[in-house]
């Protein structure tokens, strides 16, 4: 090597502009698809999960068609449940990505080795969740293909293929905003036994009151209310009146209280969500790593 | 404009509050921790006290201290990697506190132990990469700096292997390795042979000094407990314990000033550890340094250090009674054991 050589590495290593970021974020993704391939048969196995999720509500609908009110939903409880499962899978990876993306950096011992280069925060974090999505895009296949060809899921008409994207734009940014507050708790709290608070919260009403797997309105009037904290209610409710239209749907106690379109109420709801729970999200995130640059609990050992 | 100076630190300053927290507990416990936290808050200990350094561009800085010095802390701070409670400092011109992302670009770090960063389900190649990326090396470059690295450091066989198949040298080598691919104006390395077998030091030393030092003219910043190596590689050296630094020059002037008068030393064998422990308490030895050869044949040299005038001869004596044959008694010259030890004991007062 050069003496001139030596000269010129005086120029720090350059600022990583988009480009740079990007090939990155590429980086980190085949990186995760290579973990999670490693062992092929245990990712399959892991695979199974949604095989007999949907196998569980194949049965249940089978059962439902008994059920006037059931079988009036959405064309059928097949289109109803997957359709909820379908956008509760990436709505769940938008809430976990983030702070199990942080989870396994810190537990790898990869957090301070990523942390010392020039990635900003943003992209970060982006790399970290990435390869969380192209999972979960793998289970909603798996759904779809599944309940098309066994349970005989009928596919919405294209109509509502806009509408839908809006929600689910708006319900992803809603989403991000509590998993990017729940990866945060990591540091703020220094707690890493495999939970933290806003998770907590959001999933125990999720799984319960979203509407996920049967219509909110059958639940008491309290526990509908309870669903309203969360984005994946209106999410959920606006996907379906997106895909399916409306009718077959009955208006959640809020839409019936406001003068507008069931639809439009749950797009307003979202970028309200969306609005405050990204930002909010994203300082909780911020301030929980600069408390862990504080504090010296960045990495498992100093 | 690049400064003179590639590190300088002004009263720079780390304290860390109460002890780590169980890296399992769940949020809930923590929720209920940080209650009683607020109500009692937990004792604040200092580990970087006030450091002040300047390290010129191009040289080869050691920091020596022992275990808990504060070493791993203060390359840390100026990494970015953790922030200081008080103090300034800049790195490569940047400032450690307002231009973290420059700083960043102007400096690597790697830690001690740090093999176990690698990660195990991927190739040496992949994780090469994956690092060269994070720092913004296009492909080519990416792979042409992995080449390099990879066969300086002779880990060109293992490098498509995975990392469970490595050794721990190996291993160690593919941290260091993925550290030095980015070519930062300064390197951190934090004790960086304490996992390394003597022929492997050789070669990581000699790749430090030869490649990035001299060659590229990076600065490097060595924290190490092995003051032979700091001796031999560093240009400057700074004590540190406890988080204070002790003294700060050339091994050379540290000699000159801390230790000045050449050290008595003995060759001896059949000797045992129990027996010089005996034999400093009975003659009013403060210190007795041993460097054993061949521990099976109790083979050792020995350096006596007394608290008023040495007596060779009675030590010679006591030893002969307690059945040590002494082979051969000279004087050395000091080394930046003798440096430290003394200085470590002045604070001790």
């Amino acid at each position: 090597m050069s003496a001139e050589r030596g000269v010129e590495l005086w120029a720090p290593v350059r600022a990583l502009g988009t480009r740079q970021q990007l090939a990155a974020i590429w980086m980190f993704l085949k990186r995760d698809l290579l973990l999670q391939t490693h062992f092929r048969v245990s990712y399959l196995t892991n695979l199974m999960e949604t095989v007999s999720q949907l196998a569980i509500y194949g049965v249940i609908a089978s059962l439902g068609q008994h059920v006037a009110r059931v079988e009036q939903l959405t064309g059928g409880y097949v289109n109803f449940v997957i359709s909820g499962l379908v956008l509760n899978t990436l709505l769940a990876t938008a809430l976990a990505g983030p702070y199990l993306g942080l989870m396994e950096s810190f537990w790898n011992n990869r957090i301070e080795i990523i942390m010392a280069s020039p990635l900003k925060l943003p992209w970060f974090v982006t790399g970290i969740s990435v390869g969380k999505y192209v999972d979960a895009l793998v289970r909603v296949a798996i759904l779809l293909a599944g309940g098309t060809i066994f349970l005989g899921f009928v596919w919405p008409p294209a109509t509502g293929l806009l509408g839908f994207l809006v929600v689910l734009v708006l319900a992803l940014a809603a989403t991000t905003g509590l998993g990017l507050a729940a990866a945060g708790m990591v540091y703020t709290l220094d707690a890493r036994g495999g939970q933290d608070p806003v998770r907590f919260v959001v999933e125990t009403i999720a799984g319960l009151v979203a509407g996920v797997y049967f219509p909110l309105q059958v639940l008491p009037a309290w526990m509908q209310w309870l669903g309203y904290l969360i984005p994946h209610t209106y999410a959920i409710d606006g996907m379906r009146r997106a895909l399916f239209g409306s009718s077959s749907l009955p208006p959640l106690p809020l839409q019936s209280q406001l003068p507008l379109p069931p639809l439009l109420t749950d797009l307003i709801a979202l970028t309200l969500y969306a609005a405050i729970a990204l930002p909010l999200g994203w300082w909780t995130f911020k301030r929980g790593m600069a408390l862990a640059r504080s504090d010296g609990r960045l990495s498992r050992w100093l | 404009m690049p400064t003179a100076l590639a590190v300088e630190t002004h009263e720079l300053t780390k304290r860390f509050r109460g002890k780590p927290a169980d890296e399992q507990r769940s949020w809930a416990d923590a929720l209920v921790e940080l209650a009683k936290r607020a109500l009692h808050p937990p004792e604040t200990r200092t580990v970087v006290d006030r450091v002040s350094l300047s390290v010129r561009r191009g040289e080869f800085f050691g920091i020596i201290g022992s275990n808990g010095a504060g070493k791993t802390t203060l390359l840390k701070m100026l990494a970015c990697l953790l922030y200081p409670d008080a103090g300034r400092g800049t790195v490569n011109g940047h400032d450690i506190l307002r231009q973290r992302n420059d700083v960043r670009r102007s400096v690597v770090i790697a830690k001690a132990g740090g093999w176990m960063s690698t990660l195990w389900q991927l190739s040496g190649w992949e994780n090469l990469l994956f690092r060269a990326r994070m720092c913004g090396l296009s492909r080519t470059e990416a792979l042409e700096r992995a080449r390099y690295v990879v066969e300086r450091l002779e880990i060109g066989d293992k490098a498509s292997e995975h990392s469970w198949s490595w050794s721990a040298g190996e291993a160690q080598k593919f941290s260091l390795a993925m550290t030095f691919i980015a070519r930062t104006p300064v390197v951190m390395l934090d004790e960086p042979t304490s996992h390394l077998d003597p022929h492997v030091s050789r070669l990581v030393r000699e790749f430090v000094r030869e490649d990035l030092n001299r060659q590229n003219g990076q600065t490097v910043i060595m924290s190490t407990h092995y003051l032979e190596e700091a001796e031999l590689m560093c240009d400057r050296v700074a004590i540190l314990r406890e988080g204070v630094v002790l003294a700060c020059d050339t091994p050379a002037a540290l000699k000159r000033t801390y230790a000045p008068d050449p050290i008595l030393e003995l060759r001896v064998r059949r000797y045992a550890p129990e027996i010089g422990e005996a034999a400093k308490e009975s003659l009013g030895i403060v210190e007795l340094i041993e460097h054993f050869e061949d521990i099976a044949t109790g083979h050792a040299r020995l350096r006596p250090k007394w608290a008023g005038e040495p007596d060779a001869a009675m030590l010679i004596n006591e030893l002969g009674v307690r059945g040590v044959e002494v082979l051969s008694v000279g004087s050395t010259e000091p080394t930046l054991d003798d440096v430290y030890f003394r200085l470590a004991k002045e604070e001790a007062r």
